[in-house]
Order: C-alpha cells, then structure tokens, then sequence
C-alpha cells in the first residue's frame, strides 16, 4: 500500500510541468541519439549532463534518464531501415528488421519495435518499483567490508559481460580505479601524483573523461572510414507502422518473456541493454517453431529483443537506486548526476530523497507513454531530421561537449582532459579494451578506497576480515565466480 | 600499423602494454614521498601501490594473451591515410582550446565550425561560413543567457558584454 502511494506521488512529480517538459526532451533527444549511429546514450548522456546544473535534481534524473530509454526506442530505426544499428543493443534488431523493411513491411517492423519497447519499459518499472524498496533496505546493512567486495562484485560482474578478454577488461577498470588516485588524498588531504598542478588538487573529474570517452571518441572513429548510408524508403505514417491484430498476437509472447529476461539481465552490472537483447534474440530461436525463419526476417526476432532491451533500462535502476551501484555507463553517469547535487548515492536515497526516486520512477511510466506516441507518430520526421543534421553532427558534438565540459568548473584544462580521453577512448577500442569498465571503475574508485581503507583500520590492518563476514565472503565468491567461469566454459568450447 | 604488416595487430598491443608500465612505474615512483602506512593505518600510498601491483599482473596476463593466447582478441589497426580525418579532428578540438580564452568563444566557435565543415565535411565556403555564424551564436545564447554559463567574450566583448 505504502509502495502505491509513493507511486502516486512520483506520478504527481513527473506530471508537474517542468518535469513533464524535460521528460519530453529526454526522450525525444534519446530517439534522436538513438536513431544517429555514432553516439550513444552514454555519450548523448554525458554532453547533456553540464546542461542540467540549472535544474533541480529530479528534473535532471528524469531527463537523463528519457535519454537513457529513449535510445532503446531510437535506435531501432537505423538498425531497420539503413541496417546500421544506432545503439549497440539495437544490433539484434537488425537481423531480422531489416530483412522484413526489405519485404516492403518496415511499418510493421518499426511499429512492433515501438510497442515492444514500450511493453518492455513499463514493465520493468514495475519490477523495479517491486524489487528496489526492499533491496535498499537490506542494503541498509552492510558495512563498509560488505560494501567493498559488493562494489568489486559489481566491477567484476562488468568486466565478465564488457567483451571477450577478462584481463583486457580488468585492466579497463584498473585504469579507472588508477585516475581516482590523482588529486587529495580521501582521508588525510594529502596531495597525490598533482605534479604541481593545482587543477590537479581537485582530481580528475569524472564529466570530461566520461564525454571524452564515450561522446568524441565515437566521432574520431567516424571520421576514420565514412561510409555512405542507404535508407531503405517506405512509408512510415501513423496507420502504416500500426501492426495488425494478426502481427500483434504474434508478438505477445516474445515481448511477455523479452520483458522478464530484459529485467532480471538488467539488473546485472554490466550485462544491460545490449546482452539482454541477444539472450532474447536467441531464447526466441531455440522455442520457435520455425527457426530457419530467423534472419530472414521473423517479427519474434524483432519483438523480443527490442521488449529485452527496454525491459533492461528498469532493471539496470535498481542497483542504481538501491546500492548506488552503476550497472552501465548511462547509470554512472546519472549517479555522478546525483552526486553533482550533493544527494548520496545508495541505500538511503530511497528515504532521503522519496521525490527524486519515485519522481524518476514515476517519470518512466509517463516517458514511455510518450516515447511510443513519438515512435508510431514521428517516425518520419525522425528520419528526415537524421538526413539533414548528419553531416552537422561531429561539430555539434564537438561544440556541446567543449561547452558542457567547460560549463562545469569554467576551466580550459578540462577540455584537454576531455579531447586527452576521447584519443584513449580511441585508442582502447582499436586494441580491444572496453570502455564501460573505465568508467565505472572512476566512479566507484574514491568510494572504493575509503571502504577499504575504514575495512582496514577496523580490523588493525587484516585483510582477513573479507572472509570472515558471510556477506563479503558470498560477494567475493560471486567476483572469482564470475572472473574464473568464462575462461573455464571458454576452454571448455575450445 | 598497417593491416597488411601485422595481421594480428601485435604492435599497437606490445605499445599498450609498454604504457601500462610506464603508468605503474609511474604510480610507483610518484609516490615515492607518501607513506604506505600512517598511524598504523593505510596511508595515502597504500591505494596507488595496490593498484600498480595489481595492474602490473594483469599486463603481464595482457602480454601473454597477445603472444600466446590462440584466442587472440584480433585487432584491425587502421591505415596511416585513414587517420587522417581523426587527426584533423582532434586538430579543431585543439585549435578550440588554444583561442578559447584569447579570442573569446564566439570567435572560436566560428573558426572551428568553418574549420571542421570546410575541410572535413566539404561543404562550400558560404555554407560553411553561415552555419558557422548560426552555431557560434546559437551556442553563445544557449549558454551565456538560458543556462547562464559566464563564457569569455574574448574579441567580442566590446559587442557582447554590456
């Protein structure tokens, strides 16, 4: 009862005008993010964050956030009509809505898609309207030993789903953990590897590296082989992207199991959008009764990936909200977010700040809402505004990231930082180390040190400790768990 | 670099690796002058050293994945002449700090836009030209007066700032 009246009340929040405003900003610049391959929601997050300053701290999470869902929605029109994923977990989506745009029923591709997702989206609120409150509760008792090895669990969870290597993946997050070292030392002030530098005192800041990373080393990447971009025409009004009664019985149960396996992959750290889409992809399959038919363009194929990778949006929040754990770039960045505004991160933000969680809760409902209108309505619009702005878009970027990582601190040495990672976010994917591990290893990094440092003093400096709490012990098993089985199943398949 | 000489992108990798232990020599030596342990607690060095100790493992994993591993994760390095246009890029960012304060940012954003569309993206002189006005203003009202940023005026100031 009490979770339906806090509901209520996040819907009050969401509805007031202003919220309701940026709401519709988020998501229609994360259908537009979405739908341009080159940026991502991460990216598109990360540019946008300095523009919220201004805003309250739930207007802010409710735009982020309409972001963060809105490039699920977008990004399967590129994957659909150019066969160019705009967000890597519309890549499934291009299997087999592609095939479908080429036999002339992109409509339906595109209004399945629409409809999916915002099943998937809704959903997974509920789920996580569910699971968060009590998560956070038990939370609530951890200490800082049990804090330690669940932020390494959830780093090391990353590093399991962030690409093939584990060691190229640790070493991400190693150099994540290495960039929170620099600047004032956490508990006795004292300056570390600042060489002098007084920007340096502050630390590296998490904005210019997160836009530099994840915003401009997309665009350098892109200006490395251009390649034209066919758009498969056809029409794309209202009546023509509804699906019919027959398409949309079709539908049902792969959108019903894409939001369950969606949500639970979700909450995973690490696993989100992308993975849940996949395991989707290939869940409807293995049951289907015509599996030759994927590929070539089944309506299953598109149905349950794009359910998933909505349905992993709600459940990528609950650790966010409830451990103040990011689960994917996009959620560390509406952590640093949170941060900005001097709210905490974790278990005790669901009683500290009851309008920014359940505003943001409630805001989803009503986001999705929108996003489907806007998808089924404005799909040509979309299109046609992704035909103009393209060649406009690496200045755009480079000019919003520059102004936004400027409007920070107001310094030019943050620019640098910025166009410094976006060279290393450059350099990392050509060798095949991934990015997200980094990132979230910065975030967590400080938090990370002062856990183990206080572990280290309540215990007189024995490491032991780890294993003598159950609950760390259980999160450290999980880490090896999730370290060692890949390498171990991957021998195995060799 | 090139895809034809090194078809399994081993010296860009051996490079990574030879940074990384630039980077833990370097967390090593620049801590030199903090303490490990302070008062019988971890000191401001214990977390810089445990991170170098760990990462030096790891890239001694890292090297052995690249030399050994039959896995090995394939790495497409590109062509000098395709890093062209990425250099050129990270140019207009550069260019953009150098004048960011000098000129003012209006300034630099027009140079930059023109910049980046009349050399990157091809465009005409006067389209470049315009777009490049319409986004150094477009920019400095979004910022200077709707979100309230104070940006340097720069060359500008006599017009911009009352």
């Amino acid at each position: 009862m009490e979770t339906i009246l806090l509901m209520l009340h996040g819907l009050a929040v969401a509805l007031t005008p202003i919220n309701l405003i940026f709401c519709a900003i988020g998501v229609v610049v994360g259908t537009v993010v979405g739908a341009l391959p080159g940026i991502g929601s991460a990216g598109a997050c990360a540019i946008l964050l300095p523009a919220t300053f201004k805003m309250g701290p739930v207007t802010a999470l409710i735009m982020l956030a309409g972001i963060f869902y809105g490039t699920q929605y977008g990004g399967t029109i590129t994957s659909v009509l150019m066969r160019v994923p705009g967000e890597s977990a519309s890549v499934v989506t291009m299997f087999d809505g592609n095939p479908l745009a080429r036999q002339g029923k992109a409509g339906v591709a595109l209004g399945i898609a629409a409809i999916g997702s915002f099943v998937g989206g809704t959903l997974s609120v509920i789920g996580l309207m569910v699971f968060g409150p009590p998560l956070a509760d038990v939370a609530l008792m951890l200490g800082p030993p049990e804090y330690f090895c669940l932020m390494i669990m959830a780093l090391s969870l990353v590093v399991a789903f962030a690409g093939e290597s584990i060691v190229r993946g640790l070493i991400s997050v190693f150099m994540g953990l290495m960039l929170t070292v620099v600047g004032q030392d956490l508990m006795t002030g004292q300056p570390r590897l600042t060489f002098g530098s007084l920007q340096l005192l502050d630390g590296i800041d998490f904005l210019p590296v997160a836009v530099g990373l994840f915003g401009l080393s997309e665009m350098i990447a892109y200006f490395e082989k251009r390649t034209p971009l066919e758009i498969i025409k056809a029409e794309l009004g209202f009546f023509k992207v509804l699906p019919s009664l027959k398409d949309l019985k079709e539908s049902f149960w792969p959108m019903i199991r894409g939001t369950i396996v969606g949500f639970f992959v979700g909450i995973f750290p690490g696993a989100g959008p992308t993975i849940s889409s996949f395991l989707s992809y290939g869940l409807e399959q293995r049951i289907s009764k015509n599996p030759t038919q994927f590929g070539k363009g089944a309506l299953a194929g598109v149905a349950g990936p794009e359910t998933a990778n909505n349905a992993a949006t709600g459940g990528a929040m609950i650790p966010m909200l409830s451990l103040g754990l990011p689960s994917s770039p996009s959620t560390a960045l509406m952590l640093a977010a949170l941060i900005m505004f001097g709210l905490r991160p974790g278990p005790t933000l669901f009683k500290d700040a009851p309008d920014v969680v359940w505003g943001l809760i409630g805001s989803m409902y009503v986001g999705n809402v929108l996003l489907v209108v806007i998808n089924l309505a404005c799909i040509p619009l979309i299109v046609y505004f992704m035909d103009k702005v393209r060649g406009y878009l690496p200045i755009i970027i480079l000019l919003l990231s520059a102004f936004g990582v400027y409007s920070y601190r107001g310094s030019t040495f943050d620019i640098g930082i910025m166009l410094l990672f976006a060279l290393i976010g450059y350099g990392m994917t050509k060798v095949a180390i991934p990015l997200a591990p980094l990132i979230l290893g910065l975030l967590l990094g400080g938090t990370l040190e002062l856990s183990l440092r206080q572990t280290l003093v309540l215990s007189d400096g024995n490491p032991m400790i780890f294993l003598t709490r159950p609950i760390a012990a259980t999160f450290l098993v999980i880490t090896c768990a999730s370290l060692i089985l890949p390498v171990l199943l991957r021998r195995r398949k060799d | 670099m090139t895809q034809g000489k090194d078809a399994h992108g081993r010296t860009p990798q051996i490079v990574t690796g030879l940074l990384i232990w630039i980077v833990v020599g370097g967390l090593i030596g620049f801590t030199r002058g903090l303490s490990y342990i302070q008062e019988g607690a971890p000191g401001p060095r214990f977390m810089p050293v445990v991170l170098a100790v760990v990462l030096g493992i790891l890239n001694v994993l890292y090297f052995a994945d690249v030399f050994f591993s039959k896995r090995a994760t394939p790495v497409v390095m590109p062509r000098l002449s395709e890093l062209a246009g990425p250099a050129a890029y990270v140019l207009v960012g550069l260019l953009m700090i150098v004048f960011w304060e000098r000129l003012g940012v209006v300034a630099t954003v027009l140079l930059a836009s023109v910049v980046e569309l009349k050399f990157l993206e091809r465009y005409s002189w006067g389209k470049s030209i315009l777009v490049g006005v319409l986004l150094s203003l477009t920019t400095w009202i979004l910022f200077q007066f709707i979100l309230g940023v104070p940006l340097p005026a720069g060359i500008f100031a006599w017009l911009l700032v009352r």
